[in-house]
């Protein structure tokens, strides 16, 4: 008889064979014990399908969904979603790490607070050669629906999101242009809110962040981040507003 | 196992044997006895083995110290007739101006036993009363640079039915005859490295009546050696002070003398055709001497990477002097690499490469069934290459640690990244063996990839390489039939031997 599975890991990757073992390996020594990961190959056209063979070869909690065509980022999440069996859904972008806590801490905080649906803490940059770098305290501020509207930003790092399962089969991760431009994770963060599922933040760090500035399309991030809070289409006329 | 010590004695003071002695008597060993040969009566000296309890060798109830009269006839014969009553295992031939420390006996049961097919073991060993001066370390056991010079004093236990008679009719470099006989007629020694033994014993600095004192006719004395061994005259003489193991090197392929470094000048007994110095050091220019100095002789020097590194650093004034003479006194310059050349070229010394000999091509071999890959990074390009490995989980890849050995052999793909752009040693062994390279260096077959390039792209790149030559079931043919030809012995040797006007490679 096999133990249910507390908690799933869910990993999507796109050409990540710089960083998906270290990803991987940093979900696997977590403290607390009862998890499974579950990694989507987006179609990776690199080594990472080796990689991953490895993986299932060598820990049977890493669970690799069969190589899907490259369909982009929310695809590959909402596919991940659909897959995994555990009630608390962690997310861990591909070239990202989850401190060895983290997994300890979310339950913790799901446990203690039962109002509370998605819950995300602070976040450390690290380097290519996973030198540390600052800590990113913002993230760790208490979810502000004002701020949000105010600046455009969430300021919550996406690799320390965990969900009770409700919230993700009510809500999924938006395709398309949000997941081509990155903001996949920026849109569920607001559809979860105008849902009305409630935020937590946890004041520790959760995961450890790769950051790397990649050019993007800064105007059309704009323009879909304004619809999305305002509830108009740009250049529509129609008054309904939805808060 | 027994040693018995021989100790011929001539003109030593009291204090001086009575030390000898005593440090024989006190080894932590006791299976030892010591048999004092008196080359001529004398009073004195007998008085101190009486006083530590030494007997006539004749005496039924002779102990563990022995002695015997003999008419005075020189150390050799003092030694043979010791030698006659030995009852021990191992027999030492022990001068009496040397004394021992107390767990050298120790040290040799250790190697003798750990290896049954031994008959001698050597080290190396210090001046006594002179912290001042270094120790004299030795070096390990090579047949041929013990016909060249003698490495071997005469204190050390050979195996007691492999003693032959010590040549009396010889007035010094005894040992060095008698080592030579020893070696020839099949016996095996090994080093005891000075690391892992502390000098094992001290000597006094030769005095005026000592067999190597002031009077002694060094250079006639090796000539008389060297005749009576029927050693040839060469034409080429081969020097080094920093680089021996590659110098001995170069003297087996070309077939030369060679001297290690300046305190064997005394060995210069002959004038060379040709001189070849391995190595430079310019911060010791006393040491090269003979090699600026020595007039007819074609001169090459065969420079070593880290002596033109040091020069690189080395102050105006001593750079300027050292430019003078080098290129001025008809010597032809070389070196293996790229680096090199350009440093030398610095300084205006113009040299050709040509790549260091090798004579034993280590292994050649099918790929190992297992992939595997050897790294060296250097200090700058260990995260670089470690990340790397923590990308590649499926991938076996060793990070060379220093101290640990590891056999090249098992590797079919070598990773050199290391500032310094020459290619170690082990690497080039790998492409001579017909395996694969990976490395930051702009040379033939050697994987280059370039570090000027985002680190992200960087790794990439390596790991695309790798990942492509776990698919490869061959070795490498055409790049070790590239480096076995340029570093063939008979190409070193046509280049540095030809007459005239040297050509760049």
């Amino acid at each position: 008889m096999s133990k249910k599975v507390k908690a799933s890991f869910i990993v999507p990757v796109y050409n990540g064979e710089l960083f998906i073992a270290e990803a991987i390996d940093s979900c696997l020594r977590q403290t607390e014990k009862n998890f499974e990961v579950v990694v989507v190959n987006d179609g990776s056209t690199d080594s990472t399908s080796d990689i991953l063979a490895w993986f299932t070869l060598h820990d049977k909690r890493v669970v690799v969904l069969p190589k899907a065509e490259n369909k982009g980022r929310s695809a590959a999440r909402n596919a991940g979603i659909k897959a995994a069996k555990g009630d608390i859904l962690l997310m861990l972008d591909a070239d990202d790490l989850a401190h060895p806590e983290r997994l300890k801490a979310t339950l913790k905080h799901f446990a203690k607070h039962k109002e509370t649906d998605i819950v995300y803490g602070k976040y450390q940059l690290i380097d290519s050669l996973d030198n540390p770098g600052p800590v990113v305290d913002e993230a760790g501020q208490e979810w502000n629906w004002q701020r949000v509207l105010d600046t455009k930003l969430t300021y919550i790092g996406h690799s320390t999101m965990a969900f009770r399962r409700q919230v993700l089969t009510s809500v999924a991760y938006t395709e398309g242009e949000w997941s081509s431009l990155g903001i996949d994770d920026w849109k569920l963060q607001v559809d979860a809110h105008k849902a009305g599922f409630k935020f937590g933040a946890i004041p520790y760090v959760l995961s450890y962040y790769r950051y790397k500035s990649k050019p993007r399309d800064e105007k059309r991030v704009d323009e879909l981040k304004k619809e999305a809070l305002s509830g108009i289409p740009e250049g529509n006329t129609a008054l309904e507003v939805v808060s | 196992m027994k040693f018995s010590f021989v100790v011929p004695v001539y003109k030593k003071s009291a204090a001086t044997l009575k030390r000898c002695l005593k440090s024989l008597l006190t080894q932590s060993y006791k299976d030892t006895e010591v048999i004092v040969v008196f080359d001529g009566f004398d009073e004195e000296l007998v008085n101190v083995v009486l006083d530590l309890g030494g007997n006539a060798l004749v005496d039924p109830k002779a102990g563990p110290l022995k002695f015997l009269v003999e008419e005075h006839g020189g150390a050799c014969k003092a030694r043979n007739a010791g030698a006659a009553w030995a009852l021990g295992d191992f027999i030492s031939f022990w001068d009496a101006d040397c004394f021992a420390e107390p767990n050298m006996c120790n040290a040799w049961v250790a190697y003798l036993t750990g290896d049954p097919t031994l008959d001698f073991v050597y080290s190396g060993y210090k001046w006594a009363d002179r912290p001042d001066l270094a120790g004299y370390d030795s070096e390990p056991f090579d047949p041929w640079t013990l016909e060249k010079y003698n490495y071997i004093a005469s204190m050390f236990p050979l195996r007691k039915e492999k003693v032959l008679q010590w040549d009396e009719s010889l007035d010094g470099l005894q040992d060095w005859d008698f080592w030579r006989r020893v070696v020839k007629s099949g016996c095996k020694g090994e080093y005891m490295p000075t690391g892992g033994v502390a000098y094992p014993f001290s000597t006094e600095l030769p005095t005026a009546d000592s067999i190597s004192g002031p009077k002694a006719d060094v250079p006639a004395r090796i000539a008389k050696v060297r005749s009576k061994h029927g050693d040839l005259d060469k034409d080429t003489l081969v020097l080094s002070n920093l680089h021996h193991v590659n110098a001995i090197e170069v003297a087996k392929i070309l077939d030369a003398d060679y001297f290690p470094g300046p305190s064997f000048d005394y060995w210069h007994t002959r004038e060379y055709k040709t001189l070849v110095q391995v190595g430079f050091d310019g911060r010791q220019l006393a040491s090269t001497y003979y090699f600026l100095t020595a007039k007819d002789a074609k001169k090459i020097i065969y420079w070593m990477g880290p002596d033109a590194d040091a020069l690189q650093m080395a102050p105006f004034k001593v750079v300027n002097e050292l430019k003078e003479q080098l290129t001025t006194s008809g010597i032809s310059h070389y070196c293996d690499d790229q680096t090199t050349k350009n440093q030398l070229a610095n300084i205006n010394i113009d040299s050709s490469i040509i790549r260091f000999p090798v004579r034993f091509n280590m292994f050649s071999a099918p790929l190992p069934e297992k992939f595997k890959v050897l790294a060296y990074c250097d200090e700058t390009y260990k995260p670089l290459i470690e990340s790397i490995k923590k990308s590649m989980p499926d991938v076996d890849i060793d990070m060379v640690q220093p101290g640990v050995q590891y056999k090249l052999a098992d590797y079919s793909v070598n990773l050199q990244f290391t500032e310094d752009k020459r290619l170690i040693t082990p690497t080039r062994n790998m492409l001579l063996a017909g395996r694969y390279v990976v490395s930051n260096i702009q040379e033939p077959y050697c994987g280059y990839v370039s570090i000027e390039q985002d680190i992200d792209d960087f790794k990439r790149d390596v790991i695309k390489k790798i990942r492509t030559l776990m698919t490869v079931k061959e070795p490498d043919i055409k790049a070790q039939a590239h480096y076995r030809h340029l570093t063939a012995p008979e190409t070193f040797i046509a280049e540095l031997m030809k007459v005239g006007e040297e050509v760049n490679v």
